[in-house]
């Protein structure tokens, strides 16, 4: 890995924000998802301009204007494709990604997977309250198949929820967390040691919908920090994955394969070699 | 989190005690003025009112603490290993605490629960820690959260006691189809 251009004076939180005020409801998990990247970003003193965030469309995906770091607010699920092509081409910037559910696990669920298999550097963080808020309520991949409080899907989707932990783990994702926005200070640290972890690094924070998911207040008395540490053994992490209640916090897969970065040398130094390639 | 029982920790140096005084102030300085945002963001001019003058008023009391950590070198503490978090977390309250219609009453009671869990975590320090210093700067700090949450408390009774129905909306945010 490049290093990092760290900052020399100490940074704090408040630092890394735009000054652009959040227009999330009053009580949204994502306020707290905020404050807890801007603490991870103090805590590692990264330079504003060596970090970048992309996002993809969604509640959540406002994320970037509220910041100070580098922005992009991109298209509907393509938040992973940005950031993988900028990461290869700048492998000396920070670069993180973030989104909802929706846009991670549905619109741009493909891109997810196969970000975890190239396992580029970048850290993704999504989001999830399990409905798609900024279009007023509809069931997302990971909706309870009994959710049935949208006319889209009468009497719930009646579907099996999409379990992204256990898909980033099985598509080759190199590290994999859960944080809750109950506890940004918590979800600091997931954050924090995603981001130095090398590879493709997966945090996903339960992040409540307090306007249409309303009785996801109460996920912050069901969450708790996993009983175990985290493992580096796939088959074990497949177990622990598939088999908790989604509930547990910290991190629970850290894996050790090396990231994906192609050597960005040019093959090609001077025209005169492509003038002879194509010399008739 | 919210269901565990925040404890005291062990301090034991005036150092480590304004270290965690003033991060501490400094996080309800922040909590507040993205309180006082939010509301402004919901149009709700009378609680972003309070919630910016209670950000002026911690951040002079976190200025009086930094005052008297002048000269001392304060040990960082990293935003997880804060064992107070759950005393002045706003966001791990009772969700009311953020609503968009929420009413001065709300807010300045909020602000009462701040400052007594304050109280209860710097008394705690002072019967715990074996110097005498850190005793005697606890329990100053704690007087001085006793004092502004008298304070909080003559404010609130300005106001009224929000009825039943208070967050009722005309015009709410509903599921569509």
């Amino acid at each position: 890995m490049m290093e990092t251009a760290t900052s020399c004076t100490p940074m704090k939180p408040k630092d890394y924000k735009s000054g652009v005020k959040p227009v999330w409801c009053p009580g949204c998990g994502d306020f707290s998802v905020l404050m807890a990247l801007t603490k991870a970003l103090a805590e590692m003193r990264l330079a504003a301009e060596q970090v970048a965030l992309i996002s993809g469309i969604g509640c959540s995906s406002r994320l970037p204007a509220y910041l100070n770091v580098y922005g992009f607010h991109s298209v509907h699920g393509r938040a992973l494709p940005v950031a993988t092509g900028l990461k290869i081409a700048r492998p000396d910037l920070t670069v993180l990604a973030a989104g909802g559910d929706g846009d991670g696990f549905s619109i741009g669920g493909n891109h997810f997977m196969h970000s975890c298999r190239r396992n580029v550097d970048i850290t993704y963080i999504v989001m999830d309250n399990q409905v798609y808020g900024m279009t007023k309520g509809q069931a997302s991949p990971t909706t309870d198949p009994d959710w049935d409080h949208s006319k889209l899907t009468p009497g719930g989707t009646k579907v099996n929820p999409y379990y992204p932990l256990v898909i980033a783990l099985a598509s080759g994702a190199n590290f994999i967390a859960r944080a809750s926005s109950s506890d940004p200070n918590g979800a600091a640290k997931v954050i924090v040691d995603a981001i130095r972890h090398p590879g493709f690094s997966f945090v996903h924070i339960l992040s409540p919908c307090i306007t249409f998911r309303p009785e996801q207040r109460d996920w912050k008395k069901m969450v708790r920090p996993a009983p175990v540490e985290a493992t580096s053994n796939p088959v074990t992490a497949a177990h622990r994955l598939m088999t908790d209640d989604n509930f547990f916090l910290g991190t629970l897969y850290k894996g050790n394969r090396p990231p994906y970065q192609p050597d960005l040398t040019p093959v090609i130094d001077d025209l005169s070699s492509i003038e002879k390639d194509f010399e008739l | 989190m919210s269901d565990t029982q925040w404890q005291a920790p062990g301090i034991n140096s005036k150092a480590e005690l304004l270290a965690q005084a003033t991060i501490m102030l400094d996080e309800m300085v922040e909590r507040y003025e993205m309180y006082a945002d939010q509301m402004e963001v919901a149009n709700n001019p009378e609680a972003t009112k309070l919630f910016i003058w209670l950000t002026e008023k911690q951040s002079q009391r976190s200025a009086i603490v930094k005052q008297l950590s002048a000269g001392l070198k304060l040990p960082h503490i990293k935003p997880w290993n804060y064992n107070w978090d759950d005393a002045v977390n706003l966001q791990t309250q009772d969700n009311h605490v953020a609503h968009y219609l929420m009413q001065p009453y709300q807010v300045l009671a909020l602000a009462i629960h701040v400052e007594e869990s304050a109280i209860t975590f710097f008394n705690d320090v002072a019967t715990e820690t074996a110097d005498p210093e850190v005793t005697r700067i606890a329990i100053e700090i704690a007087k001085d959260a006793h004092v502004f949450a008298d304070v909080l408390k003559k404010k609130q009774r300005q106001y009224p006691e929000p009825e039943p129905g208070w967050d009722d909306d005309p015009d709410p945010p509903l599921v569509q189809e």
